[in-house]
């Protein structure tokens, strides 16, 4: 076969072909070894038989050395130089069959693992990159480090560069603080100026057996970036809500609907269903001294956020979307803020307050007859999932639920992350309320407080938080009237409200009002 | 020249930069181990355990034997070299002795010697190091044949994960086999040693099956990822025996238990219900007579329950691991009061100020669903591992105090008050950052299985704290020998709180107190309960689950009354169905309402009542269908009892039945309108509402008041007969000792001796714990000062003094007991002031009345 008798095309594909033979035995393992990684995480149950995670890994990248040593550029011994497919065939036919071989598997396996979250094109799009990017930079620059492979003492050194690199890296990163989630972007324009450089440098060596001047290009560049990037593509402001006028009224509850913040202070102009959360309470320029969403340990004056925020405001704004007169009920939302008095003293002066407000949106009806695993899409990238554990635990009705935010770090946030509370994001809060119209009654239940981990990725936020929750049993009714407990959940429906964020308003108040505050009883 | 001296020289020519570099890193490890490198400090994050640190350095060992010419790695040259084989692996075994083995021998001796430590501890070091690295030789010599250039790298890597992973505790519980904990393995050097002395034969089975029939490249990669799990296996197997899991003094075990038949009675077992779905069956384990040090931890080895001749299921498996039984005693010092267990080391009546811990072992585990009233048969074996406490030392709080034995060393480093070991401001913390050392030998480790304690003694008032919160730990040479800690500790439940005695300004006055122990060995015993009936012990209540109202509005019980006006009536005439609808919605609402019951730090309800209009609303749905009472008796829970009465009240009022309305009306008329209204003139006891709801019942359906009479003769002799009292009193004192039935059976002469050994053996049993779980504890204690006495009272007052003055958590039981001791009660706002004279109050400042059975302080002012 000649160079001239043949096309470009036919000289990739079988050097494409060659590539296949020589490594099919290790391409199977690594897609049987990537299979399984990815079963066991749909599975969502610990194996019997642990897989190690870095094991896929590890045969990538043998497979990207041996490939690419076979033909190493810098090696005499291996006449990648005189073959007469042509280098820039040899190099072109090598990175499709890593494309297909190794990067399309494994940015294949986001399909499972995130298939029923409710994501969007964009979504989709910044989590395929995200699982693509890391395989990148690492392959990409395995193979620059592997064409100069020729002797062992070689190797040797340049393993010693590529370790010496590694630590490098994990070195800027730690002291740009690019680790943390919030300035990730960053990182990522970095990674994708290196995997431009390496790929380049790659092409170069191969084709020409020298790249410096890609090499020297892409480091400056890649520190530009890290210095001097700040276009967060992701970040959107802070949603403010326009829907209706607000405004703060002193004094007796006004006739109006209106939301009681504290006794002798009023929230008017909510539109139903609304509600306003107080996200800070402030003098004029200084800190936030009250906050529904934090909580002040006494003792070492450390802010932690609340996990539960909402309050009866809350419930009592989904009321009128049940029968008048029912009985409600539960062990949710029954503290109440601390008393204004106590927070702003006994001197009247301007305070400003800011507060959030949230729209409660059912998101979910189950008549109770309806059994089974149900998952509920709240926003792209969380999802609630329930089912019924126990029927009659203790006299109570218990769910087993679960809370499952996944969403890849290089994607805008979605409207309900736009919030935030100093940076960071509020915890999910829901109502479910189990409504029995023939017992007059309405039970209500929240998420619980039980304690969860974040598993994030490089370039994913993964949460699974369990939420569990249960309903009382109408005991009355059982020992009293006869009532059935299967006649009680046929007759009773479940209902999910998730409260949505509308947006932000700061209001004002002046000091004849705070005055008229702290005289009343 | 030998040819084995000849090839040990040319095999270091090859090997003498390599060897250069395991010198390095031997050299490396030793000033790690030392702290010459990354001490142990507070910016220090080096948490690993001191093996990984190490591991470093065996692994290039094995690279090191691993590594050989290129020459002798061709097998077609050693069938025409003129050096025998014999010569040739003489020479490997030079080289492995000389340039791997030595140098850690010395290295160990090395570190021991710098350490301070003595010849025997450096004998020992020196011998143990030894044969590791030998066993780790002759594992090595003939893998090095196996492998060529990179496969050595590849092999020690599926070597280390085979070896480290969790690969073996998988096919143990897959296969269903006991098996030891992963980190123990870490730990546990014997095991390790032993299990590679087995599997070496194995080795040289496939050394010389190589060599003579060559495996390919990827049986010789499996290989060692497949001697690495033979290894971990082997070593967590219980084929092989631990040195740190042999009993001290078996001889001592056989001795305590010889003829002891062990017998629980059913009246020692309880049911602990409605943890997950499940019954657990617990018990006190009855052997007394014990030396006060030797403590045994108990568990359940076999288990069979039968039930109408049927197995029964336990829902709890044995767990496979036998981690739980030696290493379990580690728990037990810190679960259970040490105060019983050392009386030598402390004063007789010191107190653990530790929640009241729970003494009964784990019998079984029963699916909820069980039937409760059928009996069952069980049928345990039960293992003890024995345990014997001792006394290490005892130093002064404060920084630079130590106290050294033969095997273990601890200083106090620094002594901060006010602060947790996380850094958070604590005001009554004591935290300690301390520096321990223990022997780590295989054959002498103090570390392990069961760890030192540092108990902190406060002298003035007899308290004890022993349980810590562990914080970050830093260790360094737990395989050399001899291991050195670095702890930061801060004692629980709070050191510096009033009432301890302890201030910021005596920390150095307390002690101090180190208390070691020993595994002593295992016996095992075979247990039978026959015919024990679980609704029996059940102590769990079927009352309705609590719920709150979700959103709240104004009053409690003007929202309730205002709910229940808006629950639409039946009409009269309705049926039985409908009218029991109504009634039961009614008690539901009764249920979320229940704050309106609320009382204030008066002890007084927060809102005016007004129970009687809503029973009134339900009192003319009721006398049409009376037998909607017993089902509102037999169902409403006790917290809904004033209800319950009210609407009893109201019926029996509305009714108007001849006779019983005469005795209202007449009792109206002297006045007594408010106690006509506020008690059904029928006994209040629980256990009669049965009868009086069938009495009722009968007078509204005949509309005559003799079925009530013999309910009203009974009212007046409402107290129960001495008989009676003695009943509860013996059969279950946990549960109904209390002063009022002491005093009743005091008084009878026949009851009046029993009474005091009930009261003594319930005293004796109550832990010397200052937290109770059990508010009863304070009941027994009560009676006790009752009995006058002295030592019991000063408890009381110890353990009040401790309580917090502003949550008043034990507000009850502190009235009660105060009633009960004093004879005068107290209101909510005099207990906060009673908890602070606690603390400066002994038993000394009160005397006894034996006539009236009280104390009395001994000043004016009333206590």
């Amino acid at each position: 076969m000649s160079l001239s008798s043949t096309t470009f095309s036919s000289r990739v594909s079988h050097q494409f072909a060659q590539e296949w033979r020589a490594q099919r035995g290790l391409v199977l393992l690594w897609w049987a070894a990537l299979g399984f990684q990815c079963w066991e995480v749909v599975k969502d149950a610990p194996s019997k038989i642990p897989l190690p995670d870095w094991l896929p890994g590890i045969l990538a990248l043998l497979i990207v050395v041996r490939s690419v040593r076979v033909d190493a550029p810098m090696n005499a011994d291996v006449n990648s130089h005189t073959r007469p497919l042509g280098r820039d065939a040899v190099w072109l036919a090598k990175v499709l069959f890593f494309i297909l071989a190794l990067l399309l598997p494994r940015t294949a396996c986001v399909w499972p693992e995130f298939q029923g979250l409710g994501f969007g094109a964009v979504e989709w799009l910044f989590t395929v990159l995200g699982r693509a990017l890391p395989a990148v930079i690492l392959g990409s620059f395995v193979a620059v480090l592997v064409c100069g492979s020729s002797s062992g003492r070689r190797n040797m050194i340049l393993s010693g560069i590529g370790i010496s690199v590694f630590i490098g890296q994990w070195f800027l990163e730690s002291t740009v603080k690019l680790e943390n989630p919030d300035v990730r972007y960053i990182w990522a324009v970095a990674a994708c100026v290196w995997c431009v450089t390496m790929i380049g440098a790659w092409w170069r060596l191969s084709l020409a057996r020298r790249a410096w001047p890609v090499l020297f290009t892409g480091t400056a560049l890649i520190l530009l970036a890290v210095y001097f990037w700040r276009w967060d593509w992701r970040a959107r402001p802070e949603p403010v809500f326009a829907d209706s006028k607000l405004a703060l009224h002193f004094g007796k509850k006004p006739e109006a609907n209106s939301q009681e913040l504290w006794p002798g202070l009023y929230l008017t102009g909510l539109p139903a269903d609304h509600v306003a959360s107080v996200v800070s309470l402030s003098e004029f320029g200084k800190k936030s001294v009250f906050s529904d969403y934090t909580i002040t340990q006494e003792i070492s004056g450390l802010v932690t956020q609340r996990n539960r925020w909402m309050t009866q405001e809350h419930t009592r704004a989904l009321m009128s979307h049940y029968p008048a007169g029912s009985l409600w009920h539960g062990k949710v939302d029954l503290a109440s803020r601390t008393p204004l008095k106590k927070i702003i003293g006994n001197e009247p002066k301007p305070w400003r307050i800011k507060l959030a407000v949230q729209r409660m949106t059912k998101l979910h009806t189950l008549p109770m007859s309806q059994r089974g695993h149900h998952k509920v899409v709240v926003d792209a990238g969380r999802r609630l999932d329930f089912h019924i554990q126990d029927l009659n635990k203790h006299s109570r009705l218990t769910f087993g639920a679960e809370l499952r935010h996944s969403f890849p770090m290089l994607a805008p946030r979605t409207e309900q992350n736009r919030f935030t509370i100093n940076g960071t994001r509020t915890e999910d809060n829901f109502l479910i309320l189990l409504h029995s119209p023939s017992i007059r009654e309405v039970r209500t239940a929240s998420e619980g407080d039980e304690h969860y981990w974040s598993h994030d990725g490089l370039l994913e936020r993964h949460q699974k938080r369990p939420v569990n929750f249960s309903f009382s049993h109408p005991r009355p009714q059982m020992d009293i009237a006869g009532l059935k407990l299967q006649d009680w959940l046929n007759d009773s429906t479940l209902d999910l409200w998730w409260p949505v964020e509308c947006g932000v308003v700061e209001l004002d108040t002046s000091v004849e009002d705070m005055q008229r505050l702290i005289e009343m009883k | 020249m030998n040819l084995t001296l000849h090839h040990f020289i040319k095999d270091f020519r090859y090997l003498w930069l390599r060897w250069c570099g395991l010198l390095l890193a031997i050299c490396f490890d030793l000033a790690l181990q030392m702290q010459w490198v990354f001490p142990i400090s507070q910016e220090s994050n080096i948490m690993l355990p001191s093996f990984f640190l190490s591991l470093p350095m065996w692994i290039i060992a094995c690279w090191f034997m691993l590594c050989v010419p290129p020459e002798d790695r061709d097998a077609a040259f050693h069938g025409t070299r003129p050096l025998s084989r014999r010569d040739y692996w003489q020479a490997r075994l030079m080289t492995g002795v000389l340039l791997m083995m030595l140098p850690l021998i010395l290295e160990n001796a090395a570190f021991l010697l710098l350490s301070g430590r003595g010849w025997v501890d450096l004998r020992t070091g020196m011998l143990e190091t030894g044969l590791a690295a030998a066993v780790m030789l002759l594992w090595l010599l003939p893998a090095a044949a196996l492998f060529r250039g990179w496969e050595k790298y590849v092999a020690l890597v599926l070597f280390i994960y085979g070896l480290g992973g969790s690969l073996s505790t998988s096919i143990f519980e897959g296969l269903g086999l006991a098996y030891r904990g992963e980190e123990q393995r870490f730990y546990d050097s014997s095991t390790m040693l032993i299990s590679g002395g087995c599997l070496l034969p194995l080795i040289f089975i496939c050394a010389y099956w190589h060599a003579h029939h060559p495996f390919g490249k990827s049986v010789r990669l499996g290989l060692p990822l497949i001697m690495g799990l033979l290894l971990s296996a082997l070593a967590q197997s219980m084929l092989i025996p631990s040195r740190l899991e042999r009993p001290h003094d078996q001889a001592l075990v056989d001795e305590l238990v010889k003829d002891r038949q062990l017998v629980i009675d059913h009246h020692k077992i309880s049911v602990l219900t409605s943890t997950e779905n499940k019954h657990q069956l617990v018990a006190q384990i009855p052997l007394n007579g014990l030396p006060p040090e030797i403590v045994p931890h108990w568990h359940v080895v076999r288990h069979k329950m039968n039930q109408k001749g049927q197995p029964l299921p336990d829902v709890e498996k044995i767990s496979l691991k036998t981690k739980a039984a030696v290493w379990e005693l580690n728990r037990v010092t810190f679960n259970q009061s040490l105060v019983p267990y050392l009386p030598a080391a402390w004063p007789s009546d010191t107190l653990a100020v530790m929640e009241e811990p729970a003494q009964e072992t784990n019998l079984a585990t029963v699916d909820i669903k069980t039937d409760t009233h059928t009996p069952i048969t069980l049928d345990r074996d039960l293992s003890a591992e024995w345990m014997r406490l001792r006394e290490l030392g005892r130093m002064p709080l404060k920084p630079g105090a130590n106290i050294c034995t033969q095997d273990s060393e601890i200083e106090v480093m620094e002594v901060i008050a006010g602060f947790d070991n996380q850094g958070h401001k604590d005001p009554a913390a004591i935290t300690l950052k301390l520096l321990e050392r223990h022997t780590t030998f295989a054959g002498r480790n103090k570390m392990l299985p069961i760890s030192s304690r540092l108990c902190l003694l406060g002298k003035d008032k007899r308290l004890l704290w022993h349980q810590v919160m562990d914080g970050a730990t830093q260790e360094r040479g737990a395989n050399q020998g001899w291991v050195t800690i670095s702890r930061t500790v801060t004692f629980l439940h709070g050191v510096l709180i009033p009432g301890s005695g302890v201030t910021s300004e005596n920390l150095a006055e307390q002690e101090l107190v180190w208390i070691g122990g020993e595994y002593l060995g295992t016996s095992r015993h075979e247990v039978k309960v026959e015919n024990f009936v679980l609704s029996d012990h059940i102590h769990d209540l079927d009352i309705w689950p609590r719920t709150k109202v979700a959103v709240e509005s104004g009053y409690p019980h003007e929202a309730f009354l205002k709910h229940v006006k808006g629950i639409p009536r039946p009409q009269k005439g309705a049926s039985k169905d409908e009218a029991a609808r109504f009634v039961a919605t009614v008690c539901s609402a009764s249920l979320a309402f229940s704050n309106r019951y609320n009382i204030d730090k008066f002890n007084q309800q927060r809102w005016l009542d007004n129970e009687r209009e809503v029973a009134a609303l339900l009192a003319p749905v009721i006398i049409e269908h009376p037998e909607i009472i017993s089902a509102i008796v037999a169902s409403m829970p006790f917290n809904e009892g004033t209800l319950k009465k009210r609407i009893v009240s109201e019926v029996l009022f509305e009714a108007k039945i001849p006779g019983f309305f005469m005795r209202v009306l007449e009792a109206t008329a002297q006045g007594g309108e408010q106690h006509t209204n506020q008690e059904p003139w029928i006994s209040s006891f629980e256990q009669d509402w049965s009868k009086i709801s069938t009495a009722i019942i009968q007078a509204l359906k005949t509309h005559s008041d003799e079925p009530l009479r013999p309910l009203m003769e009974r009212e007046e002799n409402t107290s129960e007969t001495t008989e009676n009292i003695w009943e509860k009193f013996c059969r279950k004192p946990f549960l109904y000792m209390d002063d009022w039935d002491l005093k009743r059976l005091l008084l009878d002469p026949f009851y009046r001796d029993k009474a005091k050994i009930i009261v003594d053996q319930e005293y004796l049993k109550i832990p010397r714990a200052a937290l109770f779980r059990r508010e009863k504890s304070f009941s027994i204690i009560a009676c006790k000062s009752l009995l006058g006495d002295i030592k019991a009272l000063d408890l009381a007052l110890r353990i009040f003094g401790l309580f917090d003055d502003a949550n008043l958590s034990h507000e009850g039981a502190i009235q009660n007991f105060h009633s009960s001791v004093f004879g005068e009660s107290i209101q909510r706002a005099d207990t906060a002031a009673f908890i602070k004279n606690c603390r400066t109050w002994s038993a000394h400042d009160f005397r006894y009345d034996p006539e009236k059975l009280q104390w009395k302080l001994n000043t004016t002012s009333k206590p």
